[in-house]
């Protein structure tokens, strides 16, 4: 069977794309490739993720300017095929600037910068990423954003609830999901979401500094781990 | 010629940056000031030709504005 | 002819009449505006360290383990394996006072780009920074300003930004100190210097347009301040983070094609001081076509193209045959590559605009003859209000701890460092608040290094030969409590007006005080900085010369951080004599002055050899905290804090004052499991030590003297920040 391939889209200013590439080859066992922002015609690709950073040094609103570059409509084509796309942090945001996922990250309530470690919650372990969670696991990983904050009009935030597009949720050690331990104003503590169809994930918090034994933490390991069997 | 767009987030968008800048001016003893609005705004130059106006509204709704969270408005100077 | 060169335009220029006498003798005639200019900006203190250069060039600068000392954009230590470690520190004051976002963000641009100039990527970020009084009016947005410009700049670029300092006193209500640290990691044989080679070979400008930002930025940095300089803003330059990735990457890249043959930053002093420090190192002239420059704003003249500091630009020397593939690179990621001149055997800088030639002035004559002072200096006098006490008056030693714990200066700084992306790249093994320094794991190997900044400025004010000493010893001692081999220091020296003679002693003072510190720790200075004129209608900021220190962790499982385990014993390591004059205890009861510390190297070297032996040739040190400001009582709170644990402590001294809060140098506490192993061994090794407790319950119990709960000891610690800017 021919090997299959994972993608990875860098942007002038996308700074995680080696975390990223480190994590899926340490998790995963095969090397990415990189798309660059003005690659117009992807041959092939399995998996396309997106990773965090500051793509066009998030001028304007963050994630806006890149989903003006080539890439992206490539990134939009195979998605309508079904295949897999994963974005992290910078990347959830041109997810959403680009359309691909509803709603939209401003700025975090307090105005701050906020790098720390926080509990998720997995809300919904049905989807092809989060399979291998139990329902309602807790996991912990590092969020690192300005712009992190989710919003969604109250309409369309019952449609993705309803649909289950809501992924994972900011949360306590213990599961629970209040404003206390919610670092940045997202509603309904939100961390990531999904697409209708669910191929297409976001999230700000980056599995791919949870890998490592001297991390704070290696919860990021099973996230990469699940997406063994989509290549 | 040239064309302001104003871009501000909608009504019902919690904007702390305003409501930071509006607890300041509390701060500074002056307080006649019931609301504060903030916003952005761009000044486009554009050649006389006939789509320019439909050009203008493209960028403002593709580019310069989200419109889920914000509203533009597009003015000639 | 009218004169051009007025009384006032020298005035302008910070150029006394004996340096404008050297001019005109090596001019041979009286130079125009704009070779003026230059001559101003070359001869400024901050390019030309005039005022310090005569004591620098006596400290210890080699070593085994030095690649490459001062006089290049940043030092270069050896760190095994063909790899090398690129770090320099560098101060951006004034300007962070003038505009405080703007003046750190450029600050971290600036000496990460001395960094990877040298084809180093930058790997971690520190920050040492003093403030003013929390309670002056200016101080709470300056803290504002100055964080979020280190966050936004080092967080868009990609660099974790891992460690620092930040301390407050009144002191520096008007002149802040804003010290940005960027340490790179490069492959031995993949090194880039500035020396310009190649008669003919073409000089490149890559990255932003050229602006009127910051002219005179390093005259501005070489006066002192009066009130009027808070109106300077158009001086002011503005930080562009997504370019300097840009170059950063664009850099490393064309690094990899042998296309460079020198390479500089347009940092202080922009076109002129990279264009003149290349052509003087590599004894070459320069010809510069002034209209090639890529200008952001109109009517630019040469002399604001010559002298203009705008951010993000570098300037490179090409080898001809590589030109297309360097403007391939550059166009990919979108950046201004333009050829602006050419390399010539005339010894002399030629400046065209509008093929007229503008300007001449020789190069090697106006970079050695700059001037060298030895200015004048007096001891000052003592400070008057220090009696020496028999004995303290008794004191609620549990209130002092509190106090020290919930107030500025002690109280966690998360609220800071949480604004700084410290786990980007992957590699962080500890931030702030987990080890006595940060420690960055090198990019998939196992090992790692070790990096931290120190200054107590209150020692160097009260002794400033003895303050500096104890910065080095600090950050030597801070290494090794990280279970690294220290090996180099940069330093970024902090004064006043160095025309003033007190000021001039404290320069000397503390310069001698490095150089003994570095000696007897062989712990050479690999590069630096100076800050002077930090003064304010008369007055001076404490001496506070900063030291950031770099080590080796030979292999991760050296690495040590706070870590406590349950019923692990607290081994106190080194001499207690209970020295509390200059301490923090004596400064909460109002008793300012007296000498700090001393410290006694051999039993510094002794200490710390013993610790590093047991980070690396045993498995007993499960933590370690350096003892320092605030003695026992407050490092073990420390180390309560950080692992949310309780520790039971034994007291047999009769002044427990003295025990808990001196700050005698050269100590560690341990964390140790196995007691009997580790006793035998501190007994042959002939070191001092005691066990002074263990680690149980949620409590920091001094027995029969004083008990604070964790939870307690949590709240205290992290209420400053909170109440005061949250």
């Amino acid at each position: 069977m021919k090997e299959k391939k994972i993608s990875i889209v860098i942007f002038p200013g996308s700074n995680c794309d080696r975390d990223l590439f480190v994590a899926l080859e340490k998790c995963l066992g095969t090397k990415p490739e990189f798309i660059w922002h003005n690659c117009s015609h992807v041959k092939s690709t399995d998996m396309i993720l997106i990773p965090g950073g500051f793509s066009f040094g998030d001028y304007l609103r963050a994630g806006t300017i890149a989903t003006k570059s080539p890439a992206i409509k490539e990134v939009i084509r195979f998605s309508k095929r079904g295949v897999p796309i994963i974005g992290i942090c910078n990347g959830f945001q041109i997810l959403t600037e680009c359309g691909l996922l509803e709603g939209a990250l401003i700025k975090n309530s307090n105005q701050l910068f906020k790098c720390e470690k926080v509990n998720l919650k997995v809300i919904n372990n049905k989807t092809i990423f989060t399979k291998n969670y139990k329902s309602s696991e807790i996991i912990s990983l590092p969020i690192a954003h300005s712009q992190g904050n989710y919003f969604i009009e109250s309409d369309n935030l019952k449609k993705i609830e309803d649909n289950d597009q809501i992924i994972f949720k900011y949360s306590s050690d213990f599961g629970d999901v209040t404003e206390k331990y919610n670092p940045n104003g997202s509603v309904n503590n939100i961390a990531g979401i999904s697409n209708k169809k669910k191929n297409v994930i976001g999230l700000m918090p980056h599995p791919e500094r949870a890998i490592e034994n001297f991390h704070n933490g290696i919860d990021g390991i099973k996230f990469f781990k699940n997406l063994k069997d989509l290549i | 010629m040239i064309f302001r767009v104003y871009v501000n987030f909608k009504d019902g968008i919690l904007d702390p940056e305003a409501e930071a800048i509006k607890q300041t001016i509390a701060n500074m003893g002056l307080n006649s000031v019931k609301n504060l609005v903030k916003g952005k705004f761009f000044d486009i130059e554009v050649e006389d030709k006939k789509n320019y106006l439909s050009e203008i509204e493209k960028i403002s709704k593709d580019l310069l504005a989200n419109p889920i969270i914000e509203n533009f408005k597009i003015v000639k100077k | 002819m009218k004169k051009e060169i007025t009384k006032k335009i020298l005035e302008d220029h910070n150029i006394n009449s004996e340096e404008y006498n050297m001019i005109l003798a090596i001019m041979g005639r009286e130079p125009n505006l704009l070779e003026l200019g230059i001559f101003s900006v070359m001869w400024s203190e901050h390019c030309s360290y005039k005022s310090t250069k005569k004591w620098l060039k006596t400290l210890p600068t080699t070593g085994k383990k030095v690649v490459c000392g001062p006089g290049e954009n940043a030092g270069i230590i050896d760190i095994d394996d063909n790899d090398a470690i690129v770090f320099k520190m560098e101060s951006h004051n004034h300007p962070s006072f003038i505009e405080p976002y703007q003046g750190a963000a450029t600050g971290v641009g600036g000496i990460m780009r001395d960094v990877f100039t040298m084809g180093a990527r930058p790997i971690a970020n520190l920050n040492s920074l003093r403030f003013g009084d929390p309670k002056n009016e200016k101080t709470k947005n300056l803290l504002r300003g100055v964080v979020k410009g280190i966050g936004d700049y080092g967080n868009c670029v990609g660099i974790p930004t891992v460690g620092g300092e930040c301390f407050f006193h009144e002191n520096y209500n008007n002149n802040i100190l804003v010290n940005a640290m960027s340490v790179g990691l490069v492959k031995k044989n993949k090194i880039f210097y500035s020396t310009a080679k190649g008669i003919g070979n073409p000089i490149i400008y890559v990255g932003s347009k050229t602006g009127r930002d910051g002219i005179h930025g390093a005259t501005m940095a070489s006066a002192e301040f009066s009130d009027e300089s808070e109106n300077q803003r158009p001086q002011v330059q503005v930080g562009d983070p997504f370019i300097e990735k840009l170059l950063l990457e664009s850099c490393l890249e064309l690094m990899n094609e042998d296309a460079i043959v020198a390479i500089q930053d347009m940092g202080a002093a922009g076109l002129t001081s990279s264009s003149f420090e290349m052509a003087s190192k590599g004894n070459c002239g320069v010809k510069l076509l002034l209209d090639k420059v890529p200008c952001r704003e109109t009517e630019m003249t040469p002399y604001e193209m010559m002298l203009s500091e705008t951010q993000e630009r570098m300037l490179m020397i090409i080898k001809p045959e590589k030109k297309k593939i360097t403007y391939n690179i550059f166009q990919k990621w979108g950046l201004d590559a333009v050829e602006i001149g050419k390399l010539t055997d005339s010894g002399k800088m030629e400046l065209f605009y509008n093929n007229k030639l503008v300007g001449t002035l020789p190069i090697k004559p106006l970079a050695d003859l700059s001037p060298e002072y030895d200015r004048p200096s007096i001891k000052p006098k003592k400070i008057k209000n220090y009696q020496k006490k028999k004995s303290t008056p008794k004191i609620n030693l549990e209130k002092v701890l509190k106090k020290i714990l919930s107030g500025p200066n002690h109280s966690s700084k998360s609220w800071i460092f949480n604004q700084y992306d410290s786990s980007v790249m992957g590699d962080t093994i500890f931030s702030s608040e987990m080890a006595d320094a940060a420690v960055i794991r090198i990019h998939k190997t196992n090992k790692a290094i070790s990096v931290t900044s120190d200054c107590n400025p209150i020692y160097c004010k009260s002794d400033p030969r003895l303050g500096a000493e104890i910065a080095v010893a600090e950050s030597w001692r801070n290494l090794i409590s990280t279970g690294a081999e220290p090996i180099a220091i940069t330093d970024n020296l902090n004064f006043g007006n160095p025309e003033k003679k007190e000021i001039m002693y404290e320069i000397k003072e503390a310069i001698s005080g490095i150089k003994k510190a570095c000696i007897e720790l062989d712990y050479p200075v690999v590069s630096g900085n100076v800050s002077l004129y930090n003064e304010t209608n008369g007055k001076s900021i404490f001496p506070t010369p900063v030291i950031g220190g770099v080590g080796l962790i030979k292999k991760l499982k050296y690495a040590t951080g706070f870590k406590m385990d349950d019923d692990s014993s607290i081994y106190l390591i080194g001499k207690t004599k209970g020295h509390l004059e200059s301490s923090l205890f004596y400064e909460h009861l109002k008793i300012f002055g007296g000498s700090p510390p001393k410290v006694d190297f051999k039993e510094e070297k002794k200490n710390g050899n013993f610790v590093k032996f047991l980070a690396q040739k045993t498995e007993l040190l499960i933590g370690c905290h350096d003892i320092s400001e605030g003695g026992i009582a407050l490092a073990l709170a420390e180390l309560c804090i950080a692992n949310k644990k309780g520790i039971e402590i034994t007291l047999k001294k009769k002044n427990p004052e003295k025990f808990l809060f001196g700050e005698d140098q050269s100590r560690y506490l341990l964390i140790i499991n196995k007691k009997k192993e580790f006793e035998t061994l501190a007994k042959k090794n002939n070191i001092e030590n005691e066990r002074i407790g263990f680690v149980t319950g949620a409590f920091l119990n001094f027995k029969n003297l004083f008990s604070i709960s964790v939870d307690a000891l949590l709240k205290l610690n992290s209420s400053w920040f909170k109440g005061y800017i949250e």
